[in-house]
């Protein structure tokens, strides 16, 4: 077998045999927005154990990188755009996050 | 002035760290025709990344962000095969160097091979440079009053010390001894590609296409913080994170067993070919078409 079927399908039996996520309705969703004065909301809460969907817009007039180490995500932001960022199954405990393009801007979800 | 210069330095340091090993390698080898190729296609990157944001920067706010990201994912795992397969590449094309064989379809692949080198450094830096460019032209969007050579001018700034990071790292390795090189640099490719692979599977994840099984493992940043300088270099040269999830870790991990059975089989193949094929066969008056020298020797 060629070195790219080999690697194809191994990515095939990766992805069958990840469980799928949960529906959407599941979901717990925080809009978020990421403006010249920061996050709005700054903090925010949700409970432990669920998928957490970030509705995160970008309402200044330069990308942004949406950017956790806490959460283990990135996400660059185009201008008026808004994209859609999940984590799952969080342990309860203070995440912080923050525009990794400007690092002044920070917020924090508070997982109880 | 300084983020800027900062921000474009840490995005560009993976894709110098990438072509500064394969131009270690080559010139360690020394395949100056490679390491051409390798200068080539990095600057048709920078070219390319450049038109393509320009060309398309309204463009791409209209074009769904999830697909955009999903493009970026694949764009990784492009990397990641080519990656791998040059990895492979130099581990069979060391071997033959040394043995001398004169092989016909060895020469004719040669182009192609040479194609594979500029392709992964294209890749390597095509998709830095087009993050990089379309952050510098945010910011010279909000940033209207600031004179926009002095943005260019901290981004180039940012790239250079991106260049002398790679640069000082890899003066380190010309002081292994040539089999050691080989191997290290070999082995940092795999590393390399595998941490690519694992962010195209970390972006997967974020977009909710992939469940990460367990979403923090272990945490390692009173180790390696994510911010750290180090943290910085490990997360731009293999992926590094210190709250990974378990698929991610699966995933890294997975790819190494079927990879390294291909380095060591690549090495195997090699010796089964006798060196003196060429000369003991007795090549025949009308040597059948579309068959290799070889050919003719194997019973």
């Amino acid at each position: 077998m060629s070195t790219n079927r080999a690697k194809h399908l191994l990515l095939v039996a990766l992805l069958v045999a990840v469980p799928s996520p949960g529906t959407a309705a599941d979901d717990h969703s925080i809009p978020l927005a990421i403006g010249e004065q920061g996050f709005s909301p700054a903090e925010t809460e949700a409970p432990a154990g669920v998928r957490i969907r970030f509705e995160v817009t970008n309402q200044a007039t330069g990308a942004v990188e949406f950017e956790s180490f806490d959460l283990n995500r990135e996400r660059v932001i185009q201008p008026g755009q808004t994209v859609n960022v999940y984590v799952s199954g969080l342990a309860p405990g203070r995440y912080e996050f923050f525009d990794d393009f400007h690092q002044e801007r920070r917020g924090t979800l508070v997982v109880k | 002035m300084i983020e800027t210069l900062l921000i474009v330095w840490r995005e560009s340091l993976e894709a110098a760290l990438i072509v500064g090993i394969l131009l270690t390698y080559l010139a360690r080898d020394g395949q100056r025709t490679g390491m051409r190729y390798v200068w080539a296609g990095s600057a048709a990157a920078v070219l390319a990344a450049v038109g393509c944001a320009a060309a398309s920067d309204s463009a791409l706010r209209h074009l769904d962000p999830d697909t955009q990201e999903v493009i970026q994912a694949g764009i990784l795992f492009l990397a990641t095969g080519v990656l791998t397969w040059m990895a492979l590449w130099m581990r069979r094309n060391a071997k033959a160097l040394r043995g001398n064989l004169h092989r016909g379809a060895d020469r004719a692949l040669a182009t192609g091979r040479l194609l594979g080198l500029a392709t992964i450094a294209f890749v390597a830096v095509f998709r830095e440079c087009m993050e990089t460019v379309l952050f510098l032209w945010g910011v010279a969007l909000e940033r209207a009053d600031t004179a926009g050579p002095m943005l260019v001018g901290a981004g180039l700034a940012g790239v250079g010390l991106a260049i002398a990071t790679a640069w000082a790292f890899f003066c380190g390795f010309a002081l292994l001894d040539l089999r050691t090189f080989f191997r290290v640099t070999g082995m940092l490719l795999l590393l390399v590609a595998a941490g690519l692979l694992t962010s195209g599977v970390n972006k997967l994840i974020g977009l909710g296409y992939l469940s990460p099984l367990v979403p923090q493992i272990w945490n390692t940043g009173w180790l390696v913080p994510d911010g750290s300088p180090v943290g910085t270099v490990l997360g731009a040269l293999m992926g590094y994170r210190s709250r990974p999830s378990l698929l991610e870790v699966i995933v890294f991990v997975a790819y190494f067993p079927p990879v390294l059975w291909m380095f060591h089989h690549a090495g195997a193949s090699e010796r089964q070919v006798p060196r003196g094929a060429l000369q003991r066969s007795a090549p025949s008056p009308s040597p059948p078409r579309g068959r290799s020298p070889e050919a003719w020797s194997s019973r």
